[in-house]
This record gives structure tokens, sequence and C-alpha cells, in this order.
């Protein structure tokens, strides 16, 4: 029995000893999330970067979207965060990045390739937060069967010459009236949930006011006159067969496995550029996805294209008090994000970096075409209309609390019981208008 | 050898002793300690109950969220506790039955319970009540209008209700074993007297079992209260919010939102109704529960 007790404790000891261990200062974390083929990339880029500098050794925290802004939550607040971590640009705000987060700048990183403002959203207090990876913006990709007629092949519509993808919202309508009116249960968008409607509505109503969500003083930009006429375009599109009539005729939540995007009844998405992979590994190899940018109008006063910082790594603070890890974490981000090899096996998948070098370095891959792809195609409408808005004063990047997991649903929760039939227009403006304000101030407040 | 032995059972306590301290009390305890804090960034302050009255503050929208998962989860415990018991009693009472086949049925209906509210079985769920779901394409069959099970209210509480009544398994068995425990001296009077098996039923099996499901009752209450996992996949909460339970709206809140201080308070506030009712319940349990002895 004194065996077995005094083994007990042995082991206890051991454990205790392991837990404890001090950690290898050339050892470098990186916590990321992604799908299968962002973490292989990731792990690819890591085992190069061991070749390269045998010095260092990376260990690679993988995870999916699901589950790791909690996990990160919970390390911050216990201090086991990764050396190195990929955020969300808002969470620089949402998690106090200013006490958690190390000043980039003061790593040395080179930030001179980056466009000007690139790092101003994710700038507190002369502090660098983080190093912006990608910007995105919300833009609309058309899958082409929908928009052909399944015996003959050719387009259901065609706005002149043979095109077929819809420029105007008019030119949307006309697009699902056809589609709808030749297959009752096809649609030229289809389902599209709370959040895509968000920005869909602030963006045709930003063509038309030439306004953000958020102004300068941190409230609704827009009045209730303005949303109510936001709400009744989205009826339109609704009547028109670009969207379905009631979201209770569709209860899949999850967008990319929706067996009528898959099966292809729907027509069209609007997502993040960054993110359209999801959305086109789900569709049969011969459905032809097309980039179709955002939907204008006639008289518009801007583009109405929102962008933000799409992901950005961020560098723990404890990294601060040891040099050498400082060193080590500069090499590896420097490495990911501008080494040739690296920057080539990573690609488009964490979106298209604005930093010049990387840029060229993709250019160059020859056994890749990223330039021809979806995301890049969409990088370039982005950045192109959000530069020219910025040329007419115009500035619609998305306000670092919009996307707030509690202030979202003051505008998300009445567009999803309009989007359900439950409540009209006026009420879905009401309910935004009497808590956007305060709520937002709250949750800007902590 | 009699000294050695006096100390074995508490060197075999030991791990369950440390698991507990660390595991259940410790946090138990720094859990209402974090309610009274408010953390921003690094800085912890002390707040007393402002997280408290702040949950409850329905003009805020985290009191209103807070309220309307109050009045979720209760919508979901009172509906689901009753039919569980209800339907886990009457199989079990078909199954002390001795009738052809009963192991293979008390087996299938045990399935349910072994296979749990994993995340294979809420997909399939999902699949079933969907628009395009299993139960619609029948109904389409038949020449019925499709129902809206997840795209309204109603229907998205039916559909997380009926995935843990399917679970009866574990409360049947129990009634189960209940009843082969009536003596069947008093059926055999009861029929003497003249008593129907309806009468029977409601005049000796039922009373005789009330310890039973007083037992039952209790357990299922202060796990209904608890309930994630179906609301979380089957609805994400939804729609407009039908069916957000409050257990959602913690984790939502501690682990999305990063406020383990508010919470906390939640979790608390969980714990004293929780606690209240299983009060309530024993303390009614002297006029109802019958004990033989």
């Amino acid at each position: 029995m004194k065996k077995a007790l005094g083994l007990f404790i042995l082991m206890t000891l051991s454990l205790i000893m392991v837990a404890c261990e001090k950690e290898d200062e050339n050892t470098i974390s990186f916590a990321w999330w992604g799908t299968s083929d962002r973490n292989i990339a990731t792990y690819q880029a890591i085992e190069l970067f061991e070749s390269k500098y045998p010095q260092y050794k990376v260990k690679g925290e993988q995870s999916s979207w699901n589950g790791y802004q909690e996990s990160l939550n919970n390390k911050l607040n216990r201090g086991t965060e990764a050396d190195v971590f990929q955020v969300n640009y808002n969470w620089i705000y949402s998690m106090y990045g200013e006490d958690y987060f190390m000043d980039i700048t003061e790593l040395g990183i080179d930030l001179s390739d980056y466009p000007e403002n690139e790092h101003e959203p994710l700038t507190v207090n002369d502090k660098v937060l983080a190093l912006s990876v990608s910007e995105t913006g919300y833009i609309f990709y058309l899958n082409e069967s929908v928009f052909k007629h399944e015996d003959t092949g050719d387009h259901l519509i065609d706005f002149g010459s043979g095109r077929w993808i819809p420029t105007t919202w008019e030119e949307l309508m006309e697009a699902g009236d056809a589609i709808n009116s030749t297959y009752s249960n096809k649609f030229a968008l289809g389902r599209m949930d709370a959040q895509q409607v968000a920005i869909m509505m602030f963006s045709y109503l930003a063509q038309i006011y030439g306004k953000n969500v958020i102004n300068d003083q941190n409230e609704l930009n827009f009045t209730k006159d303005e949303l109510i006429e936001g709400f009744n375009f989205i009826t339109d599109l609704r009547s028109s067969g670009v969207l379905i009539p009631s979201n209770q005729m569709d209860t899949h939540i999850d967008g990319p496995t929706n067996p009528n995007w898959t099966s292809q009844k729907y027509g069209g998405i609007l997502q993040w550029n960054t993110a359209i992979s999801e959305y086109q590994n789900t569709l049969p190899s011969s459905a032809n996805l097309v980039m179709a940018g955002m939907f204008q109008q006639d008289g518009a006063l801007t583009t109405g294209m929102y962008k933000k910082v799409s992901m950005a790594y961020a560098v723990s603070k404890r990294v601060e008090t040891s040099d050498t890890k400082k060193e080590a974490v500069k090499t590896f981000i420097e490495f990911m994000t501008t080494d040739p090899e690296a920057v080539a096996i990573l690609g488009v998948d964490r979106g298209v970096s604005s930093n010049e070098t990387t840029q060229d370095i993709l250019k160059q891959v020859s056994n890749k075409d990223y330039i021809n792809s979806l995301e890049w195609k969409g990088h370039q409408v982005v950045q192109t209309m959000f530069d020219a808005q910025l040329e007419d004063g115009i500035d619609l990047y998305i306000h670092p609390y919009y996307e707030h997991n509690t202030f979202r649903a003051i505008y998300e929760a009445p567009i999803e019981s309009f989007l359900l039939n439950t409540i009209n227009a006026n009420e879905a403006a009401t309910r935004i208008i009497n808590r956007f304000n305060t709520e937002l101030e709250r949750v800007m407040e902590g | 050898m009699v000294g050695e032995k006096k100390w074995v059972p508490y060197i075999l306590l030991i791990p369950w002793i440390i698991g507990f301290l660390l595991f259940k009390l410790y946090p138990f305890i720094s859990s209402f300690v974090m309610s009274l804090y408010e953390r921003r960034g690094r800085t912890s302050t002390f707040v007393g109950l402002k997280n408290f009255q702040l949950i409850f503050d329905q003009s805020t929208y985290l009191g209103s969220e807070f309220i309307n998962s109050l009045k979720v989860t209760f919508t979901y415990v009172f509906v689901t506790v009753p039919l569980i018991l209800i339907v886990s009693l009457l199989i079990a009472y078909v199954l002390a039955l001795k009738i052809k086949g009963v192991g293979f049925f008390r087996t299938s209906f045990y399935m349910p319970t072994v296979l749990g509210a994993n995340v294979a079985i809420i997909v399939l769920w999902r699949y079933i009540f969907e628009y395009n779901g299993l139960i619609n394409q029948g109904l389409k069959l038949l020449g019925f209008a499709p129902i809206s099970f997840l795209g309204t209210a109603a229907g998205a509480m039916t559909s997380i209700v009926l995935l843990r009544v399917w679970q009866f398994g574990s409360t049947m068995l129990i009634f189960l074993n209940a009843l082969k425990n009536v003596p069947e001296t008093l059926y055999e009077a009861a029929t003497i007297d003249g008593a129907s098996k309806f009468r029977q039923f409601f005049s000796v099996t039922i009373p005789m079992i009330t310890p039973i499901i007083l037992f039952n009752g209790v357990m299922r209450l202060v796990e209904t209260f608890q309930v994630f996992n179906g609301p979380v996949l089957i609805t994400n909460g939804g729609p407009e919010r039908s069916t957000n339970v409050i257990n959602k709206l913690i984790y939502d809140i501690a682990f999305l939102g990063g406020d383990l201080n508010v919470g906390t308070a939640m979790s608390w506030v969980l714990f004293v109704i929780i606690m209240m009712f299983t009060i309530l319940i024993f303390r009614s349990s002297r006029y109802w529960v019958h004990y033989q002895d």
C-alpha cells in the first residue's frame, strides 16, 4: 500500500513538473482558424519555415471557425494564448486588444509595403495591435447554371450582346423574374440570412444616400423612413424571384451546405470575397461560379461597397518580455507574409494580401493561377469600388462594433423577423431605431 | 494490519475528493465571486450585484435577452418534463405486461437514449424537421402543405422538445423497475373489489410508484433546465430567439462574448431557480408521495 501511495505521489509530482515546464523561447506557437485547405497549406508553410530556420520550432494550433473565438477568449483570460494568433479585426476592440496584444511595430515588422491606411483600423492609441493579412468586402457571386435553360443550355436572360450577368438591381430583378417564372423552385439569389440581408440593405441605402451605417458620432446614420425604404427594397427582391418569398420556406442555416445551393436551385450569393471558396467547394464541378461585384442603381451617390480587414495576425503581449521570442516571432510573421515560397504555398486562402511584395510574388507563381481566382477578382473589385468612393469623400469602412456579438442582434433580429414575415417593414425599422444607438454606446463602453 | 486498513478507504477517496474540490467546489465558489466583478481587459473591479441588476434590466438588450431566455427555458422545461414522465410511464406500463417479444421492444425503446443527443443525431433531427426534410416530404406525398417546423417559434420549440422526449429510455427503465415492484396482491385485491384496469392504474399503480415519479421528475427537471445541445445544433436559438434557452445565452455571453462576469451571474440565477424548484417539489412531495413504510 505504501508503495502504491509513493507511486501516486511521484506521478502527481511528475505531472505538475511537466505542466510547469518552461517554454522554449525558440518555439513559436501559432493559432488560426480555417478549413482543411488552409490547414494543409499552413502546415506546409510551417514545415518550410522550420527547414529554413532550423533554430526555431513552430507549434501549430488549428481550429475550425466555430469555437475559435470562444477558445481565444478563454485563453486570453488565462494567459495561455498562442504567441501569434489569427484574429478578426473587430476583436481588437471587443477583446481589449490593448491589454493582450503586442504593438507589432515594436517587433520591427516593415509596414511600408502596405497601403497607407491599411493598419489604421488595427491601431488603438498609436499601437498597431495586429498585422493585416487581407481586406475583404461583401460582393455577389452568381452560378451561371441557374441562369440557363435546363434543356437547351441557353441563358434565360440576355441584357444585350449575350451578357447574362446583371449589373444593376433592376437587371437582377429581371433575371429573377426570368428564372423563377421558368422554374418555380429556382431563384436568382435564393435564401439569404439576416447578416447578408443587412449588408445588402445598407449597401443599397449607401448607394442612395452616400452614408455609412454608423456615423462618426457612433450613431445610426439612417432615419426610420430610410430604413423602411431599405426593407421595401428587400420586399421587391422577394417578389421578383431574386430571394425566396419567406425564410420560413428554407430553414437550413448553413449557406454552403444548403441543399438548394448545392443542387443549384439558388443562383447566387452575397459573400465576403475571402470566403467564397466555401460556397464554391460545395457546388458540382460543372458549375460555373462567377464574380458579379456589387449591383448598382441609377443616380447612385456611391457604389455601396463596404470593406474591412478580413483577418490579421496578432502577437501575444507575453512576447514583449523576451527579445529572443520577439526575434523568433518577427522572423516567423515576415516569413509567412513575404517569403516567396511560403506565399506561393499559402496562396489566397486567407484572402489577397494588400502587401505589394506579397502580391508580386503571387502574380509570379507559375503553377497556380491566383490572379484569375474568385478571391483575387473579388479583391480587385472591392478595392477599386472602395477607392472610388473615397475619392468622392464617402467612407464605407465597416465600424469595429458593427459585427459585435451582442450588438449585431439589434439590427439582425428585426431583419430575421422581417425575413420570416412575422413583422412588416415599419415594425422592423422601428425596432432597429429604438435600440441601435443606446446598445452601440453600451458595447463601446464595455 | 487492522491499523493499515483504516486509512485505505481515505486513500481511495483522495482522487474523488481532489476532483470534487478542484472541479466542483472551487469553480462553484469562484464563479460566484466572479459574478460580483466587472472585467475590462486585464482590470477587474468589484461591482457588487451590478451584473445581476444588469441581466434583469429590461431596458437593455442583455436584460431583455435574459428574460426572453428564461421564458423560453421555462416553456421548454414545463412542456418537456411532464411529457417525458407521461410517455416513459405509459411505455413502461405496456412493457411490464407479459407480452410476446417484449425484450425486443424494451431494447428498441431504449436505443434513442443510447444514441443520445450527440451531434450526428441532432444533424439527423435537423434533416427530419427542415422545410424540405423527411416529414415535409411525407406530407407532400400525402397531398398536404409542408409545415415550417424550424421557421416558426412553435415548430422550433416542438422540435427540440421532441428530441428530448424521444430519449425517454432511462426514465422508462426506472419506471419499469418500479412497476415490477408493485405487489401483485394489491392488484388481486383490487380485481376482487371490481376495479377496472384503468382504475387499478390510477388507484394502485400510480400511488405505489410516486417515490419513483418524484425521483424521475426531479432528475429530469434539473437536466432539462440545463439543456444546451439541441437548441444550439438544431435551431441555434432561433427563429427569432424562440429557442434561445438560458444555457445557450450564458454560453454566448461568457465564451463567445468573453464576458465571464455577466455569464456567471446568469449561471447563478439559473442555479437558484433549479434549487427553488427542487425544494418546492420536495416540499410538496409530502402531500402526494406515498412510501410503503
